[in-house]
């Protein structure tokens, strides 16, 4: 047994090396395309632009909420859930990167909206909105970082004092300032506890506000007050669906005895759940827009699901998310079989990205021409690959199994797990 | 029914105990001897003596299914039948206007999965009783566990001595006649 | 909890049912007495009509619907600890959910009565029902009006089904100890119950599948409710948001209306073991997240009622902040979403004079909301030729101070007749009587 608990340190999904070359491949193609767009195509590139620094965005950062959640509730019924959940922090940096180029769509983007309806003012400046996205979006990514910093700094630590692993600049940034397992466990518990707050009270702002400024806005007169929360609770389904499909690929790289049938299974009520959350959240802003019948907020209802080619989309993000995910997800079998809860998770995340689309592109394109093509698939690859690339680095840097939260409690994980700890575990390269 | 006349020249012994691994042992031991006629009481639920009894799972759900089925099938009809019915316009709405009828048939699939899921409960545990059994001990709702081994009377000896052998504090006649 | 047996679970939690001193009869019957009172002004009002309440054009709602809204707000968070904290397996729900189901039954109880007592003619009040009349003629199932039958109608069903159900086995309980009329009365609820597997396994399965049902339910209630002023085009009303607000209020209220209730219980019966320190703790980080919630939705609704330039909107919402309601207003805001921050000190969560004062504050603050939202969304509506003020009579007050006292007697009723804590689930908390223990009885 011991040498298999020595061994654990070493779970990290085998990675053949072609993976990160074919989405290294997808980064640069998509970056291209994007160029290329750029000088053919700008709003369409922007548009495409936009739907996907949202939409990776959102997965990366509704993963991170979920490990927060996790903490805050005192969880323990999945240890390698929550490192995958945390593992997204690492595109976090890269979006808010990403951001920046913003700054060159925003007149396209808010020029029209300010031409018909100039009333907002000041606060509708372009360049404070970008101000106050770049705050928001820092604030966020800042919080996020250093909520899995503390969650990573007495695993490496205890890493870095039985000498398992090899000296590596990140570890000792990481473990800068380490003053023994004791001392440090309670110090970043606390650090988690105030992080796991931070990142839960600050996220709904900053979503709303982003929803609010990036997409409510973009129609000149149209408003919606659950709009904010809307959105927030979609990038969190999002993100559970990001974080089920990691999931079941690090179950089928590692065995089911990493990721357990019931861990699965426990994702998958949680899918459910949030389904039905947001559907609930669509739903409320219908009703009432339906029921008030006044014309500026129909508009909006009425041009993205009774007309074409919009509605096709709209219908599509409801079956989509919503309705085959719940039909699937009712069932107890459904959520424990790991090809199901894939399945389910890319349709999720199909649908939501649909979803960014519909949302966003019927305020901006006025042509005829569905603007659904090379662009967007170019860019959408793009986004694709630095995603995927940031996840990757993070799995070969740390490992999957949050080992050292299960050393108080190892005896207990020992006996639960007594038939399923693996006697061959596959060391990563 | 056939089933019935074997019941009435069956007897019973309830055995009781103090302890719940007690009485997991007495049913391993028995269902391993081969007696599947066996009832446990207990003042708490516990998921290893279904285990144990191997059990199928209950078929509640499919009265809460059955129930939410029919309580949307229920709410449709009943809000758009009349409404075409009596056709009064209200608030500018279509005289069918589905979303807000939506509102009603959620209800109204609540409402009747919640009833039939009672139903189903009450029927498959098969309450309520008005004669409590004569295996029952007041004191299986407070701390202690029992089991009840139903058999032909010349199988008392066995029963009392695996009973005996899995630490039951009393061994106690009880039942003659319909199952519980 | 470790340390209890079941004996002494069943010694403890009955003892709270054995008969009551003259403290419990004399705050019974001054209980009584302003139920009486509330009858006395409600048979009043029937009597010369609803002119003698404060309703005056264009304020046609006032403290009727807010008593209305904040009674099926203080169900919320029964069914939320039963249900909802059932699904997640939150294990420290066991000895405070039958507590907090009680004052989800009593609540609605009490809200059901408002939908009778606000009708002009309450003698009329089958109307609201859905059957023929006229030639088939039935109610108006798209107005909101409606839905809120149906909505609370199925809520005190299901509420009061699940209540009952999970009552059965403590009823096999206390039928087993007492006798005559009582133990009859007893026996019923009970059902027969002997606690064998059979039962108990189809038991497990209703109560989930029953949770399972009241979790989305008890979220449509309080939306359907909200959806009676959002459905709406008055201004402040008409806002998307207006669900899942009215759903964290109703939460927020609940939460506090039961801290209340258990602080003065667990004093009173000597229940300290039972309900711990960790549970009113835990109470107290859930209103930090209600309060969290509410607080959000103020902030978007400002923001709105700026960013949509809608005059009649933004009028209204400083009516809200400087106009003849300013004191509620600022109390709503104060009492809600500020006071519940001080919880995130873990001296005052753990503290419980101070929990106790702040459930009743937000109590106050939640009451005051409601009041706010209808009374200021109607007295300054889209004409100012027709804006006019509200102002409460004796006879509003009294049935409010009535309906309290209503829900009080039931509660009081309650503590006596049935078990307060769920001896079952609370046994099932504890480890099971095995042979490798000692000290076991």
């Amino acid at each position: 047994m011991d040498q298999e608990r020595d061994r654990s340190w070493t779970l990290r999904p085998r990675v053949p090396r072609k993976v990160p070359l074919i989405f290294g491949g997808l980064l640069g193609l998509g970056t291209v395309i994007f160029l290329v767009g750029l000088r053919m195509y700008p709003l369409r590139s922007w548009q495409a632009y936009l739907i996907n620094f949202l939409f990776w965005g959102g997965i990366a950062q509704g993963g991170v909420v979920f490990g927060a959640m996790y903490h805050v509730v005192g969880g323990k019924w999945g240890p390698p859930v929550r490192r995958c959940a945390e593992g997204m922090v690492a595109f976090l940096p890269v979006n808010f990167v990403l951001f920046f180029p913003l700054y060159y769509a925003l007149d396209m983007f808010y020029g029209p909206v300010r031409e018909i309806n100039p009333v907002r003012g000041a606060w509708f400046d372009p360049r404070f909105i970008f101000v106050r996205g770049g705050l928001g979006l820092g604030l966020m990514t800042v919080l996020s970082l250093f909520f899995v910093y503390y969650s990573l700094r007495p695993e490496v630590g205890w890493l870095q004092e039985q000498k398992l692993r090899p000296r590596h600049w990140l570890y000792e940034w990481i473990t800068d300032g380490w003053q023994g397992q004791e001392l440090e466990a309670q110090r970043c518990q606390r650090g988690l506890d105030v992080l796991s707050a931070g990142v839960l009270v600050v996220y709904p702002i900053t979503y709303t506000f982003m929803a609010f400024d990036l997409i409510m806005s973009l129609d000149p007169f149209w408003y919606s007050s659950l709009f904010g929360g809307y959105f927030f609770i979609s990038t969190f389904y999002l993100g559970l669906a990001g974080l089920a499909l990691v999931c079941v690929l690090i179950r089928w790289q590692l065995g089911p005895s990493v990721v357990t049938s019931t861990q699965l299974s426990d994702i998958g009520r949680l899918l459910l759940g949030f389904n039905l959350t947001y559907f609930a959240m669509i739903w409320s802003q219908y009703i009432v827009i339906w029921y008030g019948n006044l014309p500026e907020e129909t508009q909006f209802i009425i041009l993205r699901l009774w007309e074409m080619p919009w509605a096709g989309f709209s219908w599509s993000v409801f079956i989509l998310s919503v309705f085959v995910p719940f039909l699937i997800f009712l069932s107890q079998k459904a959520k424990r079989e790991p090809k199901i809860v894939f399945a389910v998770s890319v349709s999720v995340g199909l649908g939501l990205w649909l979803e960014r689309y519909v949302l966003i592109v019927p305020s901006v394109w006025h042509s005829e021409v569905i603007p659904l093509g090379w662009i967007e698939i170019g860019v959408t690859a793009g986004f694709l690959g630095a995603a995927v690339l940031s996840y990757l680095f993070f799995l070969k840097n740390f490992p999957v199994l949050p080992f050292v939260s299960l050393i108080p409690s190892s005896a207990a994980f020992e006996q639960q797990h007594a038939e399923e700890i693996p006697t061959d575990v596959r060391l990563a390269e | 029914m056939a089933r019935n006349k074997v019941a009435d020249s069956l007897t019973g012994l309830v055995g009781t105990f103090l302890h719940l691994d007690s009485l997991l042992e007495a049913i391993e031991q028995f269902r391993q001897a081969g007696y599947r006629d066996l009832q446990s009481f207990s003042p708490v639920p516990h998921h290893n003596i279904d285990e144990t009894l191997e059990k199928p799972p209950s078929p509640v759900r499919y009265f809460t299914l059955a129930g939410c089925l029919l309580g949307a099938a229920t709410g449709l009809t009943l809000t758009i039948a009349t409404s075409l019915h009596y056709p009064l316009i209200t608030g500018g709405k279509p005289i069918v206007s589905i979303p807000p009828f939506l509102v009603i048939v959620f209800e109204l699939t609540i409402l009747l999965g919640g009833l039939l899921t009672l139903g189903g409960m009450l029927f498959n545990a098969r309450l309520p009783k008005v004669n409590i059994g004569p295996a029952y001990n007041p004191r299986f709702s407070e701390d202690q566990f029992g089991l009840w081994v139903r058999c032909e009377q010349k199988d008392h000896e066995t029963v009392t001595t695996l009973l005996r052998s899995a630490g039951a504090e009393e061994i106690i006649p009880a039942g003659q006649g319909r199952e519980l | 909890m470790a340390q209890l047996t079941y004996h002494q679970v069943d010694h403890d939690i009955l003892r709270v049912m054995q008969a009551p001193g003259w403290r419990y009869y004399t705050l019974l019957s001054l209980d009584m007495a302003v139920v009486a009172w509330g009858i006395f002004a409600w048979r009043y009002t029937v009597q010369h009509g609803l002119g003698v309440w404060g309703l005056t054009h264009p304020v046609m709602w006032a403290m009727d619907i807010t008593n209305f809204v904040f009674w099926v707000g203080i169900a919320h968070s029964g069914t939320l600890i039963s249900a909802i904290l059932y699904l997640f397996r939150v294990r420290w729900r066991a000895s405070i959910y039958r507590t907090a189901e009680a004052v989800t039954v009593f609540a609605l109880f009490t809200a059901g009565l408002f939908p009778i007592i606000h009708l002009g003619r309450p003698w009329v009040f089958h109307w609201l029902l859905p059957y023929s009349q006229f030639g088939g003629l039935w109610v108006n199932f798209r107005s909101p009006l409606v839905w809120d039958v149906f909505a609370v109608m199925t809520y005190m069903i299901i509420s009061v089904l699940f209540f009952f159900t999970g009552l059965v086995p403590d009823m096999a309980v206390v039928r087993n100890r007492t006798s005559g009329w009582r133990q009859k009365i007893y026996a019923f609820m009970a059902q027969g119950w002997q606690g064998t597997d059979r039962q108990w396994r189809h038991y497990k399965a209703a109560y989930v599948f029953l949770a399972a049902l009241a979790t989305p339910l008890v979220i449509s209630v309080h939306s359907v409710v909200s959806w009676d002023f959002a459905q709406s085009v008055v201004a402040g009303w008409h806002s998307t948001i207006f669900a899942p607000y009215f759903v964290a209020g109703a939460i927020h209220s609940g939460l506090a209306m039961v801290i209340t209730l258990l602080i003065p219980l667990r004093r009173i019966f000597r229940l300290d073991a039972y309900i711990t320190q960790q549970h009113l703790e835990n109470l107290a980080k859930l209103i930090i997240l209600t309060g969290l919630i509410v607080g959000y939705a103020y902030a978007v609704e400002t923001y709105i009622a700026w960013y949509s330039n809608n005059v009649p909107e933004w009028q209204r919402f400083t009516y809200q902040v400087t106009g003849e309601y300013a004191i509620p207003f600022w109390i709503m805001i104060l009492f809600n979403s500020l006071v519940p921050l001080l919880f995130f000190v873990k001296r005052i969560r753990t503290s419980t004079p101070w929990l106790f004062a702040i459930a009743i504050l937000i109590n106050i603050g939640m009451w005051m909301e409601r009041f706010v939202i209808i009374v200021t969304g109607l007295a300054h509506e889209y004409d100012p030729y027709s804006w006019g003020v509200f102002i409460p009579t004796w006879v509003d007050i009294s049935i409010t101070l009535g309906a309290f006292a209503w829900f009080f007697l039931w509660f009081l009723l309650f503590i006596k007749f049935l078990p307060v804590i769920s001896i079952v689930e609370v046994k099932e908390e504890l480890p099971p009587p095995t042979r490798s223990q000692n000290g076991e009885e």
